[in-house]
């Protein structure tokens, strides 16, 4: 058989790569555990989520020093809560799921910007600055109205956030007694 | 049926399969899908021309920014890139025709009528308007009810059936039919890309189909795949994107091509490091198809899988520079000639550095973070996908001589070109000054109103800027003069060396490149020469592998080619009226189930889509079999370059093409349930069916694949009746096979309480699974049934006895349908 020495070395480069590939796919399964969903970022029952203690009633609580935890349900066709109430100068992690269909949930003029699939819970930390307010807007196709789907954040200052904070203790209320 | 009417008759260009006409009418059908998606694209400038301006509804403007999409990707930017590709590939490789040109034909009509399915998708109660990714959950009938979007499904699902035809066409006849002395290496650019195209369409499609399948599954039969909460909604963007990004480079890669003939045609200069790029085309072929993650950075995938996606992203555009810096040199290094088609093609190529440059910045996560979802990206890839098709412009301009055998309007063409690059730049390089405009809504910052409205007229101007085009083309075919075989001075390629329009069979003599230049060789073209006349060319002029002994294995081989047949457009009309049926069959049958079988009750609220969906499945049979029963002879070419499968005949390399591009569509349903189950948690779930049924099964198709072998044996050793007796066995197997599935199904459905939806034992998704993936097996088998049946009738007609080879064929298939049943029974049944 007459082969091209060129169309050799395509052939040995072609079978290479993909020898490479297969390797270094069950090397990252096999080896490290590399696994296609983060271990971190827990997947959730979007058919559920009322039983679920963090979305059952989507808030904004205190974890720690300055730090704080936004659960945010993604709905068609708006956010919850809505506004979302922030500390000022403070670190806040989102966890956002959806109870339907995919979102996206963008902070606007920001690099805040993830997508929200139904049975995952996305999250993203972002450091709240001065006192201002954001937009939050959907960026996949969810349905008839998705042009129309927004919601917003309302960063205030620490004081002003401690007071309005009832709201929140009274969801660390309800968490406690189920 | 075999004489081709002339060209001036309708009926010509329904019965032809000859690629030069095929071709022809794929250019005319893609520019008219230009001409719908750019409607639609004015529809969406239009809606921009103020923040939240109301000139469409808001679910109208989906619809109009899903559709723009799907027919400028799929029924616009490929098509016309293949209207190329099959006129032009078997000239440039010197062959008479593509391997199987009734195949052609078929995947020509696949293509027009699944585009007419998906303008009727429309009047089914509004069409998809998910945008063109149609991610899940969004996708299944409870968020997107009408009759429309599964219609619009089942036209992509029925284009990718015929794309997936003229993949294994073109495989096969690159690899089977290149002329004598011409290596792989040897081929021209175009075609090179052409090769490359089409390997990644064998994978990228096939896992296209496999999830429109299982859409379509969700849709119409009821299962629960995509709004599965186990993973489903992650589980397509994997599947669709594992398909969507290969599908970039497969639309930009015929105009990549046109572009390197073109760069080399006007500069008088062979390109620069030719070996390089065609390595850099390879690689990238490959790579495409581990990059697919960077669509999905903004999902939960782990960190570390995004970061390797992020280095091949990158990675990726490491070969693209080799390409651009090639085409930059050969210009450099040449002298250009500023004619028309080399304008579009240098034009393209300003486009795509715009667009590559920009798309890097996206493959970055952080900064993806900060664009996904903005104009950004909107204008990346028109850049890159549009900036592409400008070369398939240049294209159209550089053959039409050749296709028509007129000479267009050179000063018409060039003032194409001014105003479409104009309108081109204003619309979409005024999308990145607004880039931080959201897309997919039709709000934004007023401040970016004037950019918009910019933009607007841009588009407009680039839409008009196509009449020109249109107007060049119709009056030079009427009124131009007469095109010379080669009206560019610096040409490399063979389709310069024959008539303009070139006849019907291509060529006058042999093509043979045997001396290292195109020559035509006379005596091995006359049928009536006995078999010395081949065979001695072929030891005077070249060494081994060139198949002569293939000519005696061919009992008609002095018979004249075939070119008409009107079986192809009347199966894929069949095709499209059962497509259309099944839109809306599920909306107008209500079946109340029983705890019998006997119980079940079916009630018709309205016969229309049932009717067609029968008529279309009897169609399809029908126009199947007389398909197969057609005298329709293409002859392969006796002396060719077939590296790397010189000792493979033609039909079975297509049977091999075919069925690994099976081999993926069962890989993704398996991949379906592996991810799925997966995220449900592996050791949660337990087989639900008893491994006793499976395990019979096993042996019964396993034994069936021994029969089938016998039954060629005996079809060689010339002996009807032991063809009969083993081809029947065969049948009975499979039948075998089918009863004891039914009768499975049977048992878990009424006796368990097993349904496509229902679950006892636990997950309601594994019971979907378990019934779609070894349904679409049992689908197999029954297509294998109808097919085994054919050769059986025929046998017993005493068919096969000269040429065994149909049976190896199926043969081929019927093995693979046992093999997929040896991974399905340990996933389905022990584990």
């Amino acid at each position: 058989m007459h082969v091209h020495s060129y169309e050799k070395i395509w052939l040995a480069l072609g079978l290479g790569l993909i020898l490479l590939l297969i390797g270094s796919v069950t090397y990252g399964a096999v080896g490290p555990g590399v696994s296609m969903v983060a271990a971190d970022q827990p997947t959730v029952d979007p058919t559920a989520l009322d039983e679920d203690d963090r979305f059952a009633e989507p808030r904004v609580e205190q974890v720690g020093e300055n730090e704080y935890e936004a659960y945010v349900v993604a709905f068609q066709f708006g956010f919850e809560p809505d506004p979302i109430v922030l500390p000022a100068n403070s670190t806040v992690t989102f966890m956002v799921t959806s109870r339907d269909v995919t979102h996206g949930f963008e902070v606007v003029g920001t690099n805040a910007n993830t997508m929200v699939i139904p049975g995952e819970v996305s999250t993203l930390t972002v450091e709240t600055g001065g006192p201002t307010e954001y937009g939050v807007i959907c960026n996949e196709y969810c349905g008839a109205a998705h042009h129309g789907m927004e919601g917003s954040i309302e960063v205030v200052p620490q004081e002003e956030f401690e007071e309005s904070a009832g709201g929140s203790s009274d969801g660390d209320g309800s968490g406690g007694d189920q | 049926m075999s004489e081709l009417p002339p060209k001036t008759s309708l009926r010509r260009w329904f019965v032809t399969t000859n690629h030069k006409d095929v071709g022809i009418l794929y250019t005319i059908t893609a520019l008219f899908f230009l001409i719908m998606g750019g409607m639609l694209a004015l529809l969406i400038r239009f809606q921009l021309w103020e923040p939240g301006a109301q000139f469409l509804s808001e679910i109208a403007y989906n619809e109009a920014v899903t559709t723009h999409g799907l027919v400028m990707v799929f029924w616009f930017l490929s098509p016309f890139g293949f209207g190329f590709a099959n006129y032009f590939v078997p000239l440039q490789i010197g062959a008479d025709d593509l391997a199987f040109p009734r195949l052609n034909a078929l995947s020509y009509w696949m293509y027009a009528l699944s585009g007419i399915l998906l303008g009727i998708s429309y009047f089914q109660g509004g069409t998809l308007s998910t945008g063109w990714t149609m991610y899940a959950p969004l996708n299944v009938p409870m968020y997107t009810p009408s009759l429309g979007s599964t219609g619009a499904i089942l036209a992509l699902a029925m284009f990718v059936i015929g794309i997936t035809a003229s993949t294994i066409n073109f495989l096969t006849t690159i690899h089977h039919s290149r002329a004598e002395g011409m290596g792989l290496m040897d081929m021209p650019l175009f075609t090179w890309s052409i090769l490359a195209t089409v390997y990644m369409m064998l994978f990228a499609f096939a896992a296209l189909l496999a999830v429109a399948l299982i859409l379509l599954s969700d849709r119409i039969l009821g299962s629960i795949y995509f709004s599965a909460t186990e993973g489903g909604a992650l589980l397509w963007g994997h599947l669709f994107w594992f398909f969507g990004h290969p599908e970039v480079y497969i639309v930009f890669f015929p105009a990549l091509g046109v572009m390197l003939e073109l760069f080399q045609s006007f500069s008088g200069n062979r390109l620069v490091g030719r070996k390089w790029v065609i390595i850099a085309i390879c690689l990238i072929s490959i790579q495409s198809f581990l990059v697919w993650t960077h669509h999905m950075f903004l999902t939960t995938i782990n960190l570390e899988v995004k970061t390797l996606m992020m280095a091949t992203s990158i990675g990726i555009s490491l070969p693209f520079d080799l390409v651009v810096f090639s085409l930059i040199y050969t210009l450099i290094k040449g002298r250009i000639k500023f004619t028309t088609p080399f304008l579009f093609a240098f034009g393209a190529l300003l486009l795509f550095i715009v667009g590559g440059i920009t798309g890097v910045f996206l493959g970055a996560i952080v900064l993806d973070y900060e664009f996904r979802g903005t104009y950004w990206v909107v204008a990346h890839f028109h850049y890159v996908m549009f900036g592409g098709a400008t070369a398939l412009f240049g294209g159209i301009y550089y053959w039409f001589p050749k296709m028509s055998g007129k000479m267009y309007d050179e000063f018409l063409g060039k003032v194409h070109f001014v105003i479409f690059f104009i309108g081109f730049n204003a619309v979409y390089f005024s999308m990145f000054l607004a880039w931080e405009t959201p897309r997919r809504v039709f709000e934004y910052d007023p401040a970016f109103q004037p950019m918009h409205q910019f933009g607007t007229i841009g588009a407009v101007v680039l839409g008009l800027s196509f009449f020109i085009m249109f107007y060049n083309f119709a009056k030079s075919y009427v009124s131009g003069p007469d095109a010379p075989d080669n009206p560019w001075e610096y040409t490399r390629t063979a389709e310069w060396a024959v008539s303009s329009p070139p006849p019907l069979e291509n060529w006058g003599g042999r093509p043979s490149y045997a001396s290292g230049k195109l020559e035509f060789v006379s005596e091995a073209l006359t049928p009536s020469d006995d078999h010395d006349g081949p065979a001695a060319a072929t030891d005077g002029g070249h060494g081994e592998g060139h198949g002569d002994d293939h000519i005696e294995s061919y009992p008609y081989w002095d018979k004249h080619a075939s070119h008409a047949s009107i079986w192809p457009f009347a199966l894929s009309l069949a095709t499209g009226i059962f497509f259309f049926g099944l839109s809306g069959v599920s909306s107008s049958i209500d079946i109340t189930t029983a705890d019998t079988l006997f119980g079940t009750g079916i009630t018709v609220s309205n016969p229309v889509y049932p009717v067609f969906t029968a008529l279309g499945l009897l169609g399809i049979i029908w126009t199947a079999v007389k398909w197969g029963l057609e005298d329709f002879y293409a002859p392969p070419m006796e002396i060719a370059e077939r590296w790397p499968f010189e000792g493979v005949e033609k039909v079975k390399l297509g049977m091999w093409f075919f069925l690994a591009s099976d081999v993926i569509v069962f890989g993704a349903f398996i991949s379906a349930a592996v991810f799925i189950r997966v995220a449900a948690g592996w050791y949660t779930w337990e087989p639900l069916t008893d491994s006793l049924p499976g395990l019979i099964n096993t042996f019964v198709l396993l034994t069936s694949s021994f029969t089938v072998i016998l039954a060629l044996v005996y079809a060689r050793r010339k002996s009807r009746k032991g063809l009969i007796a083993y081809l029947s066995a065969t049948i009975l197997l499979g039948l075998t096979f089918l009863s004891i599935k039914m009768w499975e199904w049977h048992h878990e459905i009424y006796d368990v309480g097993v349904t496509l939806t229902q679950n006892s034992h636990g997950d309601p998704v594994q019971a979907t699974i378990y019934y779609v993936t070894t349904g679409l097996h049992g689908l197999h088998v029954v297509i294998g049934l109808l097919i085994a049946g054919f050769l059986l009738v025929r046998a017993w007609n005493g068919a096969y006895q000269e040429d065994p080879r149909p049976v190896e064929y199926f043969g081929l298939y019927w093995h693979f349908v046992d093999i997929v049943w040896v991974i399905l029974f340990p996933l389905f049944y022990l584990f």
